[in-house]
């Protein structure tokens, strides 16, 4: 099956063929969800619920109400109607028992699934395209979109070059050319802009596959804070017999394209249509619903178990956070970088830790965790279970990835490269995610627990290398970065290989740099975390937590950063890189950058009225909504700074105003300028004031009274 | 801190005692918690929300790490699991349990992810308990909710509180204000000062910068304040 949508109390499963897809409609499904609770209240539930219209039927099964229960409980079981209807249910019932009996007396479970992730699950049916989906891309630029003019519309990656009747007509021609199965849209919001412009120019332009029925309108837009960031989420469409991919709002597919998007697929059940909005932590617990519902687990409503007391001892060892290691500030030659490859998900593993597993009472007293003493269960955890296939995919996917690249097929590598990508992003959260509150199955226990042996295993690995000739000068996390403290040491891969027998978790050597630079941070004081940039042995420049990966800055500024390290690795000097500035200065003072290399990439925090200074951000926020674009939290503005002391939206030109050179605020790039240069040449001891010192006229007169 | 300044920090009787504070770090809650279990002895109890728990704040105001070692630390994340904690009080205290905190009652159930009508529910359920566990054990216990926090929450629970102590960062520290709380004078490194309610007194005003710092709706209701410093 390829993908699921719901027509009435229907469900039409949609099956990809050689031709384009067929649909089977399914009559007899109901969702299910569970009530737990005292038997005489779960009783009067079970009569009142015969006789609700909303329910096709009511019984009892047994199941585990907790991953560590030994028993099953005797629970509801209550089969809705609507196919989408359990959630509508679910908060009827909870409202209706408030006050009526004591509260977390009746439990909830397995109400908050998505609707065709929940049909997959409960009918057993994998989700997974018989063969590889085809996808047609749709784009319009925004404020074209904002305009709803149709005009500018790109259909497969060309500007169809016509009025908006060709460019309607353009579409249907290609849909009924391609059938495509995925339709790749720059903004959902175009799906309903096609259907009402094809509807009035008398256009067939059938976006769905089912003639009866069209685009629908799944929910409006809101604005979410996950983990502490807010999020735009916008509007979403939906279409039968096709998956809708909204490019600008799809993290899975920013970040690993179809075909990881489609191993997520595979492994969560999610369908691709569910699957393309989703954030990585939802595909996370998609995938612990599935394994849990297979260990005959209830899945909770709400999530109710809290933390175990602990004295305040455990407690200051459990907070301290991952292995740092102050970085030694400064240019080092003949560093090397050794890192634990996927740490935190092989310590679950290895060490089976699982909300499940920890602090059993099967081997209570058995303390199998540094610094906080745990135990943990010998039986095998949820955890693991979930992670391991990921590690073991990983592993053949970047064996394929060589192979691939080895035997020059660029497809077959690029393929094997987004489904790892996708792996790397659920397993890099799955350690974060126990931690997080709202995690269904989460445990904050097992993120102590993890970390403190994350700690451990770290430490362990610096004494090693110690001993064998290497001093730390910088860590974090899973990483250490060693250089040599006298002329025979051991070899790095004998270091990693020591290490890795000691531990169970490989380490590897990851990268040799013939120097490498760790910056201070803005004040100076210290070595900031992530803060560097070096040359490894085979010639490659490594850029970590400085200006060239910041999205926010400009092109033009990233390049000049990138030259100027450049320059340091010829002259291993301060001077000389200051020299080489002078020459992105005066381009940039002879209007000599174009434009497009001076934008500003900024996400909005908030809306643009809300922020309490006058950024650049927010006037460019102000901006964009006064000239018809208007901007929500969490979405992106592209600009370039006018007048950056100027008032209001006048400090800013954006993207679509396509602004000339003469608009540009030459004094705000030349700044950033200098600060991407400090950036370079702070290992070195030189801060802003040193640079502007020397690039003053007549610094040779200030020079010499210096130094 | 030596234990001139215990004896300047209020005690806390059996009963509920709510703790409402301005200004922004939990001091006041470190110094009274403090200064509570070293002079009581056995097992003590804290429900926490909002990581008020912060371990090295408690170190930092426990006269030693021995005043601590009674003390075992629960975090609710969710007003779910905050009421699960409470409800879990009842099988873990008894008489002789010396204290249970629980800071920021309300403030789990203010979030927006649990249902009005069920966050109440749930609220007026754990207040049930801790009142029903004061009274029934003798045991004292410390709630808190932050000043100009008013809402059916604070309401419900300055309601159920046998008595209220205020509290306020000051330059000099934490000054609590209370009904049965009587010190008028405070240590300030090594040196003492008369607290404001003594100028208030003696000669019916205050210095106009110390009036800046407590504000003139606390001064008139003050009895007594009791300060520390550092
Ligand atoms: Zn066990």
């Amino acid at each position: 099956m390829f993908a699921v949508d719901f027509d009435g109390d229907d469900v039409v499963e949609w099956y990809l063929t050689d031709g384009g897809a067929r649909p089977r409609r399914v009559t007899d499904y109901t969702p299910v969800f569970y009530v737990a609770g005292p038997e005489s209240v779960l009783a009067a539930l079970e009569r009142r619920l015969s006789a609700d219209p909303a329910v096709a039927a009511v019984g009892y099964d047994r199941l585990y109400p907790r991953l560590d229960s030994r028993e099953r409980t005797e629970v509801l079981r209550v089969a809705v109607v609507a196919p989408r209807g359990v959630r509508h249910l679910a908060r009827r019932l909870r409202d209706d028992l408030l006050g009526r009996v004591p509260p977390g007396d009746v439990r909830f479970y397995n109400v908050d699934l998505s609707p065709g992730f929940r049909y997959c699950v409960q009918t057993d049916t994998p989700p997974i395209p018989a063969r590889r989906p085809r996808t047609l891309r749709l784009s319009l630029p925004q404020k074209s979109l904002a305009d709803g003019d149709l005009s500018a519309l790109s259909v497969g990656g060309d500007p169809v070059d016509g009025d908006e009747q060709e460019c309607v007509e353009a579409v249907a021609t290609t849909l009924a050319e391609q059938d495509p199965d995925v339709l790749v849209v720059s903004s959902a919001r175009l799906l309903p802009l096609l259907r009402d412009r094809a509807a009035a120019l008398g256009v067939d332009c059938p976006l769905s596959r089912d003639p009866e029925r069209g685009v629908e309108r799944l929910a409006g837009e809101n604005t979410v804070v996950s983990y502490g960031t807010v999020r735009h989420s916008p509007a979403r469409y939906a279409v039968p017999g096709r998956a809708i991919v909204d490019t600008g709002n799809s993290f899975l597919w920013a970040e690993s394209r179809l075909d990881g998007l489609c191993y997520l697929v595979e492994r969560s059940w999610k369908p691709l249509q569910e699957a393309s909005w989703a954030s990585i932590g939802n595909v996370l617990t998609a995938m612990q619903i599935r394994e849990a519902m297979a260990r005959g687990v209830l899945v909770p409503w709400n999530k109710r178990r809290p933390e175990t007391f602990k004295s305040v001892e455990t407690l200051h060892a459990a907070d301290r956070g991952g292995f740092t290691f102050d970085p030694k500030v400064g240019l080092h030659e003949d560093v090397v970088e050794l890192d634990f490859a996927s740490l935190y998900p092989r310590i679950i593993c290895e060490w089976n830790i699982s909300p499940d597993t920890l602090g059993c009472d099967c081997h209570a007293g058995r303390a199998d965790i540094p610094e906080l003493g745990y135990t943990i269960c010998d039986h095998r955890g949820f955890l693991p279970d979930v992670l391991e296939p990921l590690l073991t995919d990983r592993q053949r996917l970047k064996r394929e990835i060589r192979e691939a690249e080895t035997g020059g097929d660029e497809s077959a590598a690029a393929s094997a490269r987004a489904k790892s990508g996708a792996i790397k992003w659920v397993l890099v959260s799955c350690f974060g995610y126990q931690g997080y509150r709202n995690a269904k199955f989460g445990r904050i226990e097992c993120h102590e627990a993890i970390n403190a042996v994350a700690r451990d295993l770290l430490l362990r690995a610096k004494e090693t290398a110690e001993a064998g000739g290497w001093r730390v000068v910088h860590g974090i996390v899973d990483s250490l970065w060693l250089a040599a403290t006298r002329e025979d040491p051991e070899s790095p891969e004998a270091i990693a290989a020591t290490v890795t027998d000691d531990c169970g978790i490989p380490l590897e050597v990851e990268a040799t740099y013939d120097w490498v630079c760790f910056v201070p941070t803005r004040e100076m004081d210290r070595g900031a975390l992530t803060r560097y940039f070096g040359r490894t042995r085979d010639g490659r420049y490594v850029y970590k937590g400085i200006e060239i990966r910041q999205r926010s800055t400009p092109e033009f500024v990233a390049d000049a950063q990138r030259d100027l390290i450049a320059t340091l690795d010829r002259h291993r000097d301060s001077a000389a890189v200051c020299d080489r500035l002078v020459k992105h200065r005066a381009r940039l003072r002879r209007q000599d950058v174009p434009t497009d290399q001076l934008f500003v990439t900024s996400r909005l925090s908030r809306a643009p009225d809300d922020y309490d200074r006058n950024t650049l951000v927010a006037a460019a926020g102000k901006r964009s909504e006064s000239l018809g674009v208007p901007r929500e939290p969490g979405q992106s503005v592209r600009y370039v700074v006018a007048n950056e002391d100027g008032r209001g939206t006048d400090r800013v030109r954006l993207d679509f105003e396509h602004p000339g050179v003469d608009a540009v605020d030459t004094s705000y790039y030349d700044r950033l300028l200098i600060r991407a240069t400090e950036s370079v040449v702070s290992p070195l001891g030189w801060d802003r004031t040193r640079i502007r010192r020397y690039l003053s006229p007549g610094r040779d007169a200030s020079l010499s009274a210096f130094d | 801190m030596g234990t001139d300044t215990l004896s300047a920090c209020p005690r806390l009787e059996p009963g509920v005692t709510l703790l409402r504070r301005s200004g922004e770090t939990p001091n006041a809650l470190y110094r009274l918690v403090t200064a509570e279990l070293a002079r009581r002895q056995g097992s003590a109890y804290w429900v926490d929300s909002r990581n008020d728990a912060v371990t090295h704040a408690l170190y930092d105001h426990a006269q030693s790490r021995r005043t601590l070692r009674g003390l075992r630390i629960a975090r609710a994340f969710t007003a779910y699991q905050h009421h699960e904690l409470v409800s879990s009080l009842p099988g873990r205290i008894s008489s002789r349990t010396s204290l249970v905190v629980v800071p920021r009652l309300p403030a789990l159930y203010r979030d927006p992810d649990v249902p009005d009508g069920e966050a109440r529910t749930l609220f007026e359920a754990s207040l049930t308990i801790l009142d029903a566990l004061a009274e029934s054990l003798s045991v004292p216990v410390l709630v808190t909710a932050r000043a100009g926090t008013d809402d059916v929450f604070t309401d419900a629970l300055t309601d159920a509180a046998d008595r209220t102590i205020e509290s306020h960062d000051t330059r000099e520290g934490v000054a609590f204000a209370g009904d049965d709380v009587q010190t008028l004078v405070y240590h300030h490194r090594d040196y003492w000062q008369t607290t404001i309610p003594y100028w208030v007194e003696l000669l019916g005003v205050a210095p106009e910068e110390d009036l800046a710092h407590v504000g003139p709706a606390s001064i008139t209701t003050l009895d007594a304040v009791a300060m520390e410093g550092c």
